[in-house]
């Protein structure tokens, strides 16, 4: 069981009211070579330690967010708006 | 005040458990043993041992020991037959030889027709209790907290942190799982400390202790997954203080588990906290110094203690009749105990009768919580990280941990390694699930060499203790057994939570909302007897009761369906028209207002998500509608795509505040303008335009769309006007003999314009050029979501596409689903069908091998032929729907 809080306009939401939305990716060049399109199109990096991802807050205020998380602890490293800097754990 | 037990009333007192009370009693085999039936007593009395577990007014697998009696509760004990004391399963104990460790994989395996009548009777013999299967569901709360620092264990170091972290100027939260702190803790020291303490802490307005409330699991966040009587609390802590305390060591020599035999902690509560005097005659085994006290505590309870025997070092003088260094041997007893075997450090052994035997064995880590806190704040103290601290050293080192959770915890990183510990050669190692430490060897003779195969196998570890009484034994014996590298490098077993036992119910508490959306015009189809179906989160109508006369309806007359559960979206701002281009795959800059478009929603990789329709609104807004069980995430898609692109969008979700109905027949019109003074002709309004008129008073964006292939009207105007709108249509219709249609109806007339529904024909692979859409995509956009993936799957064929098929008349209607063969092979699978009343025979879509997708082409269904048709199956040419 996953447990953590996301940091909204309403205080620390519990994550069980927020949807994942995945990690966050660079967006695909329209004349990307295939190779880097199929990549981009069917690949995660399923990153084991710090990520950048995107919470929809589904049972709330209805919003995206974005937060660092660290996938190994489930540490939010960095909240909504805040700066994270490597090793700042 | 007393509580009923199998039959007979039976006294409780202030304060007890159910076990103190039975024991006071009389009750003295409060269980039969799980495979073999053996009787077995009270052992523990901390909740850790399995020997307990009773039915509680019909709950199951309660432990006596941690349950307070309540006058009026209705007790027995499970697992026996035709009761505890005189259990006739008991003879399976002499057929031990026939059931050899891993039975159930090896006996009655074959004939194959043996297992399922030897399955039943095992299931009745083996297990423990039965569950009232006729309970109505219970609900349970869940309660969210949020302390600064969470102490579990309200003992001498529990307290002791909480005081001190409360000092640092934290919010402290204890939670123990006993009734009051200290409540079961026989007179002395430690009592005498915990009061102490508690009388600190419950002064102090920065700690609140929280009794009777049991941590059953530590999860990341951190979070603490609580047990309360009435509620499951999810605790949120910046730091936790781990003070679970500490348990004697489980040891194993022959008939270690006769009822009489206690661990030393146990035997002391029984006498010292609950006034109840475990037996007449006692031996205590003492392996530490605490256990000198659990001797001194019975014989103040009038026990006399025949003997303290001693490990080397540990001075009883002046304790009992005889002190005698050495161990426990061996027990003596058939029922229950009669005697112990010593065997002194000189070598000699003697006999000496008793009915009770403590074994204050060495204080071991109480495991399960500990085991569980990798990567989290957390620090440990007391037993829980010293085992077998003296009261001085848990209360310094308690303090110690408040005040550094109260600084703020680093992450706890290394975890527990176990104590290496030795193992009796012969005695039950498992008390949970009946095992011996022949048995296990046994296992090992058979290859099951790492303790990790070795708990599978055996299933030893695997009961109501979960390995908290046998994990390390179990490894022990691995090694004795086998000192090879496999048994040498095999891992503790795995500790998961629960820690405690814990009822279906509590693990679903808090999880039981079920979310069921129902349109403003709900009750009015219940109330015209309409049967439901799930539609995503919606209930939606089925069936009005006549499928055929409904379909009827609308081909010939007039009939009107609720819609409002279609997502409605209301789109504007400076950017809406570049990001609607970006959505969808088929152009919308061109668009004027009036006119709408039927529109595809893709993913990044071309597959088909939902459809819908795009109306161009006068001022530059647009109104889009999605499917019913896409609205939510289509929500979250947008606004996703919204923030990626950085566009400049309002997106207002419309979906609860309008209501929406179609009107569909060829008397569409006619009805309509009975109710409207708006021109609602041909050359004014005709199809795929929509307008602002005012419908019954209300004013309507209306839509002309085909989906069921006939002339209709979608009136899309706010919910509380729905109810007055819905009736004046039926009243309006009466002299067209209107009926309102569900979907069972919706889907034969949608089918036989071979219309598809996204998620029935479509799967996660399904792109446009699968489903002749085409028209649908323009890949000369500059870029829309999918684009890249289409632009690659355009240059192969698709291996399959979907494809309209008929059968000829007098036919049977496959089932969906059905598997679609030509020449013998398998070649699709039908995704729709249903016979056709209009042309009076089945009809259907399929996924058929590209390569045979042709129109006229032959295929089987089921046996049967089929013709592949290439276009719509009634009014191809669409002059019904545009008239």
């Amino acid at each position: 069981m996953s447990h953590f809080h996301i940091k909204t306009p309403f205080g620390y939401r519990p994550v069980s009211e927020f949807s994942y939305g995945g990690e966050i990716r660079p967006p695909l060049a329209p004349d990307a070579p295939d190779e880097e399109a199929i990549d981009h199109l069917w690949l995660r990096a399923n990153v084991d330690g710090v990520q950048r991802e995107r919470w929809f807050h589904t049972s709330g205020t209805r919003r995206w967010y974005t937060i660092v998380r660290d996938t190994r602890t489930n540490l939010v490293l960095a909240q909504p708006g805040e700066e994270y800097q490597e090793g700042s754990a | 005040m007393s509580i009923e037990f199998e039959g007979r009333e039976v006294a409780i007192q202030p304060g007890d458990s159910l076990a103190a009370a039975l024991y006071r009693d009389g009750v003295r085999v409060f269980s039969r043993s799980f495979k073999y039936h053996r009787p077995r007593g009270l052992y523990c009395l901390s909740g850790d041992c399995p020997n307990c577990l009773v039915t509680v007014d019909g709950e199951v697998n309660i432990r006596a020991c941690q349950c307070a009696a309540k006058a009026g509760q209705v007790v027995s004990r499970q697992n026996a037959w035709p009761s505890v004391d005189r259990d006739a399963l008991n003879v399976i104990e002499k057929m031990h030889p026939l059931m050899p460790v891993g039975f159930y994989y090896k006996t009655m395996a074959k004939p194959k027709f043996a297992w399922p009548l030897a399955e039943g009777v095992i299931r009745r013999v083996a297990g423990l209790g039965f569950s009232d299967k006729s309970d109505a569901p219970v609900e349970i709360d869940r309660v969210n907290r949020h302390p600064d620092v969470l102490v579990i264990g309200a003992g001498v170091a529990g307290l002791s942190a909480a005081i001190a972290a409360a000092e640092g100027g934290k919010r402290v939260m204890v939670i123990d799982e006993q009734w009051t702190p200290g409540a079961r803790v026989a007179a002395g020291p430690t009592k005498e400390a915990i009061d102490r303490l508690a009388a600190t802490a419950a002064s102090n307005p920065g700690i609140e202790v929280s009794s009777g409330t049991a941590a059953i699991g530590i999860y990341e966040g951190p979070m603490v997954l609580a047990l309360a009587d009435d509620h499951v609390a999810h605790i949120h802590p910046q730091a936790i203080v781990i003070a679970a305390g500490g348990m004697e060591v489980h040891r194993i020599f022959p008939n270690n588990d006769l009822p009489g035999i206690f661990m030393g902690r146990g035997a002391a509560r029984l006498a010292g906290a609950h006034g109840v005097k475990p037996g007449e005659r006692a031996v205590v085994w003492a392996e530490q110094p605490e256990a000198i006290e659990h001797a001194r505590t019975l014989i103040a309870a009038g026990v006399v203690v025949e003997a303290v025997i001693t490990a080397p070092g540990v001075d009883a003088s002046g304790v009992g009749n005889r002190q005698i260094e050495g161990s426990i041997v061996e027990a003596k007893g058939r029922k229950k105990l009669s005697g112990v075997v010593v065997k002194t450090t000189g070598g000699a052994t003697e006999e000496i009768n008793c009915d009770i035997l403590a074994i204050g064995s060495e204080i071991q880590q109480n495991m399960h919580l500990p085991r569980l806190i990798y990567d989290l704040p957390c620090i440990l103290t007391g037993d829980s990280a010293h085992p077998g601290s003296s009261l001085s050293e848990a209360e310094s080192n308690g303090r110690e941990a408040g005040a550094t959770a109260a600084a703020g915890l680093p992450l706890y990183v290394n975890p527990p390694a176990s104590k290496p510990r030795t193992c009796g050669t012969a005695g039950y190692v498992c008390l949970c699930e009946d095992v011996s430490v022949k048995e296990v060897e046994q296992a090992i003779d058979e290859g099951f060499e790492s303790a990790e195969l070795l708990k599978r196998y055996t299933t030893v570890t695997m009961g109501p203790c979960q390995g908290r009484l046998c994990a390390d034994q179990l490894r022990a014996i691995a090694e004795r057994k086998t000192p090879s590298e496999a048994a040498r490098v095999s891992a503790p077993t795995t500790l998961r939570p629960p820690v405690r036992p814990i009822q279906v119910q509590q693990a679903a508490a808090g999880a039981r909302h079920h979310i069921e959306r129902h349109t403003p015009l709900h009750q009015r189809h219940l109330e015209m007897g309409a049967t439901t179906l799930w539609a995503g989160p919606w209930k939606r109508i089925f069936s009005y009761g006549d499928m055929q006369a409904e379909y009827e309806a609308v081909r010939h007359r007039v009939g009107v369906i609720d819609v409002g559960t279609l997502g409605k979206f209301l789109l504007a701002g400076p950017d809406v028209v570049e990001f609607l281009e970006r959505i969808y795959p088929m152009r919308i800059a061109d668009l004027e207002p009036g006119r709408l478009r039927y529109g595809l929603m893709l993913e990044e990789g071309g597959v088909i998500i939902d459809d819908g329709t795009v109306c161009a609104l006068e001022g530059g807004a647009f109104y889009c509608t999605v499917t019913t069980s896409g609205a939510e995430r289509l929500e979250s898609w947008m606004l996703d795509w919204r923030e990626a692109w950085g566009l400049d969008v309002f997106v207002v979700n419309q979906t609860a505040s309008l209501a929406a109905v179609n009107v569909a027949g060829p008397h569409a019109r006619d009805l309509l303008q009975k109710l409207s003074d708006d021109p609602l002709d041909k050359e004014t309004f005709p199809y795929l335009r929509h307008r602002r008129i005012t419908v019954n008073g209300v004013s309507c964006l209306a839509i002309r769309l085909g989906f069921v292939g006939e002339l209709a009207y979608e009136l899309h105007f706010p919910a509380a006007a729905a109810v007055d709108m819905w009736d004046a249509i039926l009243e309006a219709g009466k002299e067209w003999d209107i009926r309102p249609f569900g979907l069972d109806a919706q889907r034969l007339l949608r089918l036989e314009k071979g219309h598809i529904i996204i998620s029935q024909d479509t799967d996660f692979e399904t792109n446009p050029w699968k489903v002749s859409m085409e028209w649908a995509v323009k890949l000369d956009k500059p870029d829309f979501v999918g684009k890249a993936a289409l632009v690659r799957a355009q240059r192969r064929t698709p291996r399959e596409t979907l494809v309209p098929w008929q059968m000829e008349p007098g036919m049977a209607t496959p089932p969906e689903g059905m598997t679609v063969t030509i020449g013998g092979n398998l070649a699709g699978r039908v995704t729709s069908s249903k016979m056709s009343y209009v042309l009076g025979h089945p009809v259907g879509l399929a996924w058929v091998v590209t390569e045979h997708a042709k129109e006229g082409g032959t295929i089987t269904i089921g046996g049967a032929p089929a013709t592949i048709a290439g276009h719509a199956f009634y009014d191809p040419e669409g002059v019904k729907l545009r008239a």
